[in-house]
């Protein structure tokens, strides 16, 4: 009766103070890679979605709030942040837009992981005009 | 009282294409409306509808499309009878490219003449 309440406590601290060492060293680190890598990301994520099939380029979207400012300069069409990643995009009509869409989120799956991948079709090229 | 309720799980997270929302711009269906309708060959000209500070055809809400547009059709040709070959391709055409459901569909005609081109 008595060993079962002194295991217990013993229990969760041994295993509090291993969660607590476990994530000292990963916190930090994981921050740290995010804070220098939110640029190279959205560069990356730009330049899956303009190898897609039927992206003819970025668009900055309505009143261009689709975009990352970086250093020095402005990326229009890709922002992402922790809870989801949003993409502006002009589009051909070689083929459905649903199509295009669907590419994109699957080129960018890997990078975004388990967040929401929204793709906004922002204007297409219309080949006679 | 207590209630026991049976262990529930998160639904499983979709596959990652799945995973977002897809939006289309009113300009995108305005044009692919527009386009669609030129197709149509007793059409000569159209425009697409709007307010003058915004002259667009097209309006999403949802999954959902309005259009409207002006059109000026070749003389002789039955209205009506274009007109309903005109909705049914615009709509096709609309639903095949973008996924949307066009729930209305307006055509005025502005103007008839000039040959069948």
């Amino acid at each position: 009766m008595t060993t079962a309440p002194q295991a217990g406590p013993g229990d969760a601290a041994s295993t509090g103070s291993g969660d607590a060492t476990g994530a000292g060293p990963g916190g930090p680190a994981s921050a740290t890679q995010a804070r220098s890598g939110a640029g190279t990301e959205t560069r990356l994520l730009a330049d899956r979605v303009l190898a897609c099939d039927g992206v003819a380029r970025l668009s900055g979207g309505p009143f261009g709030t689709v975009a990352t400012y970086l250093p020095g300069e402005r990326l229009m069409g890709v922002s992402a942040d922790e809870r989801e990643v949003e993409i502006a995009i002009v589009a051909t009509l070689d083929r459905p837009l649903p199509q295009t869409a669907d590419e994109v989120r699957a080129a960018v799956a890997d990078l975004a992981g388990q967040r929401p991948v929204h793709v906004r079709i922002d204007d297409i090229i219309v080949e006679g005009s | 009282m207590t209630m026991t309720v049976p262990a529930q799980r998160r639904a499983p997270l979709p596959a990652p294409e799945r995973r977002g929302r897809t939006e289309v711009a009113d300009r995108v269906v305005s044009k692919i409306a527009c386009v669609a309708a030129a197709e149509v060959p007793e059409v000569r000209d159209v425009q697409p509808r709007g307010l003058p500070w915004t002259p667009s055809a097209g309006e999403v809400h949802g999954d959902q499309a309005v259009v409207r547009l002006n059109v000026s059709v070749a003389y002789p040709s039955p209205l009506h009878a274009v007109a309903a070959r005109l909705r049914q391709h615009v709509i096709d055409r609309v639903a095949a490219q973008t996924g949307l459901n066009v729930t209305r569909l307006d055509i005025t005609m502005t103007d008839v003449g000039g040959d069948l081109p």
